[in-house]
């Protein structure tokens, strides 16, 4: 039997589309913290906790962050640029660093993405975007890379899902199996 | 148009420009579907011009295709041109 717990995360998970139509309507700073809080929240390797958010919102500058940035909404009203700081995560090498960081954004990301339709915001992570360009607008410096954007806003619409596959499609059991 | 307008686009290609070469092939016509629609929405309003109204609304609504179903994405690409063609007579 299922706890209500798990049936309310379940239908948050699977609701949860990527949307690119928004209305007018701005998000306000309390739903913004309550967002940023639970990307806080997301799993940390070694607890580095290497995340820097960047909320934008302004006009002017949202106006150049969304013509920096290919993919993302044009009528989405706010964005959170997902940063990691690479002071945070050079002890883990040169190599794995950037995969710490990645990975670290990643889960963020999808906490912020769950919390965001919770609120019955519409979101979408964008990963086009011109890193140079971002990091000149946003005045950043050197060490800390943008990795994902994160649209946000009132949804003006609502997509139907993608077909995903069956779990027993992606999945074997003790080792691995074509499937 | 305003001179805002016209450097945000400029400002979009030179972005989608540096990170194509990056992204899926498929990217590159749907950037240049977005930019056909920035386009077409202004030259409806500075000209009063229905075409490009049409093709602006048409754009935006089918553009996602691109996600989901790509057979029907490119289907509308050539629809899109055969649609261009006849206009281009009649102007």
């Amino acid at each position: 039997m299922k706890s209500s717990k798990e049936e309310i995360i379940i239908e948050v998970i699977k609701e949860r589309r990527s949307i690119r139509s928004y209305t007018d309507e701005k998000v306000s700073r309390e739903m913004l913290m309550t967002i940023l809080e639970a990307g806080q929240w997301a799993p940390t390797p070694s607890n580095v906790q290497s995340w820097r958010f960047i909320v934008v919102q302004g006009a002017q500058q949202f106006r150049a962050l969304k013509t920096l940035s290919p993919g993302f909404p044009r009528e989405a009203t706010t964005a959170i640029v997902v940063c990691s700081d690479q002071r945070r995560t050079k002890s883990f090498g040169e190599t794995l660093s950037p995969i710490l960081a990645a990975e670290e954004v990643a889960m963020a990301v999808q906490n912020m993405l769950l919390m965001a339709h919770s609120l019955n915001l519409g979101s979408c992570a964008v990963a086009s975007f011109s890193e140079a360009g971002i990091k000149e607008l946003l005045e950043l410096p050197d060490e800390i890379s943008p990795i994902l954007l994160v649209a946000l806003g009132f949804p003006n619409e609502h997509p139907i899902a993608p077909q995903r596959k069956n779990v027993s499609q992606i999945t074997s059991w003790e080792r691995y199996q074509e499937v | 148009m305003e001179k805002g307008e016209l450097f945000d686009i400029c400002t979009y290609i030179a972005a989608s420009a540096e990170k194509l070469k990056d992204e899926p092939k498929d990217y590159g016509p749907l950037r240049l579907l977005e930019v056909l629609n920035q386009l077409a929405t202004l030259g409806a309003t500075e000209y009063d011009d229905n075409f490009l109204r049409e093709v602006a609304q048409q754009v935006k609504e089918k553009q996602g295709l691109v996600m989901t179903d790509r057979k029907a994405f490119y289907d509308f690409l050539t629809q899109l041109v055969i649609r261009f063609a006849r206009e281009a007579k009649n102007r």
